[in-house]
């Protein structure tokens, strides 16, 4: 299994939550396994992790939550509202300026 | 299911500042989380101590979990978001509003409401000072 929640992690689990929470309204645990399953378990986050990531989200307008009568369980759902939705485009624009920095220097030759 | 280091999480949110609203909401999902973890070891064949295991490792440490969420600036209580206003401006205001509304409040339980000022100003006073020296005991003691 991947290690979880390596130091260059920074802003990815913030970026996953919104894109997934694009698609629908989902509860805490609901996400995880989502996150996993759309990384291939290539990014395991440590569970609890993602709850100050979606309360910090929440308090500043990227996220609404309301809560939920499940089987006799009250669950916190969790969905994107407009401002969620620049986030994610200005989020989604970074990464991939990010990345294709990285994997350009990363295909440059070592003695380049 | 065996103690899940919730309850020192539900107290260190507490004594950094964190609002009562936000502690419950917030250890509530947790425990949630963990039921739904436990649950998942189970249908793996685990049990018991060994599926209570399994969530907390899932979950990940209470501590940091704690440290994270006693970040968020927005969930502090008022009063940490507001110290100057809690701890100096309400008081003033207090202190230079109860005086003024007696002085002008009108009729003939003008006297009644006088002394009644009086005493809560004095008992406010009382508690104040004594708030104070604690206060200066834990700045400089």
């Amino acid at each position: 299994m991947a290690q979880t929640n390596p130091p260059f992690m920074t802003g990815v689990p913030e970026l996953l939550l919104l894109r997934l929470l694009e698609q629908r309204e989902m509860y805490g645990y609901e996400l995880v396994k989502a996150i996993r399953l759309v990384t291939s378990e290539a990014i395991s986050l440590g569970e609890g992790v993602i709850y100050p990531a979606l309360h910090a989200l929440e308090k500043s307008g990227a996220l609404k939550s309301r809560r939920k009568l499940v089987n006799g369980r009250t669950r916190v759902y969790y969905s994107l509202n407009a401002k969620g939705r620049q986030r994610l485009a200005r989020l989604q624009s970074d990464w991939e300026r990010i990345n294709a920095g990285v994997a350009a220097a990363l295909e440059t030759p070592a003695n380049a | 299911m065996p103690d899940s280091g919730f309850d020192n999480l539900r107290d260190y949110l507490l004594t950094s500042g964190m609002s009562p609203r936000y502690v419950r909401r917030a250890v509530a999902e947790l425990e949630d989380h963990r039921v739904d973890l436990f649950a998942e070891a189970e249908s793996l064949g685990l049990s018991g101590a060994a599926a209570a295991s399994y969530a907390s490792e899932r979950l990940g440490d209470p501590e940091a979990i704690g440290r994270c969420m006693a970040q968020i600036e927005g969930h502090r209580a008022w009063i940490y978001r507001y110290p100057r206003l809690a701890r100096f401006y309400l008081p003033v205001i207090y202190f230079a509003a109860v005086p003024f509304a007696l002085v002008t409040a009108d009729g003939g339980e003008k006297r009644g409401f006088l002394r009644w000022g009086a005493a809560m100003m004095l008992s406010a006073a009382v508690t104040a000072a004594m708030l104070l020296g604690m206060q200066l005991a834990i700045i400089f003691g």
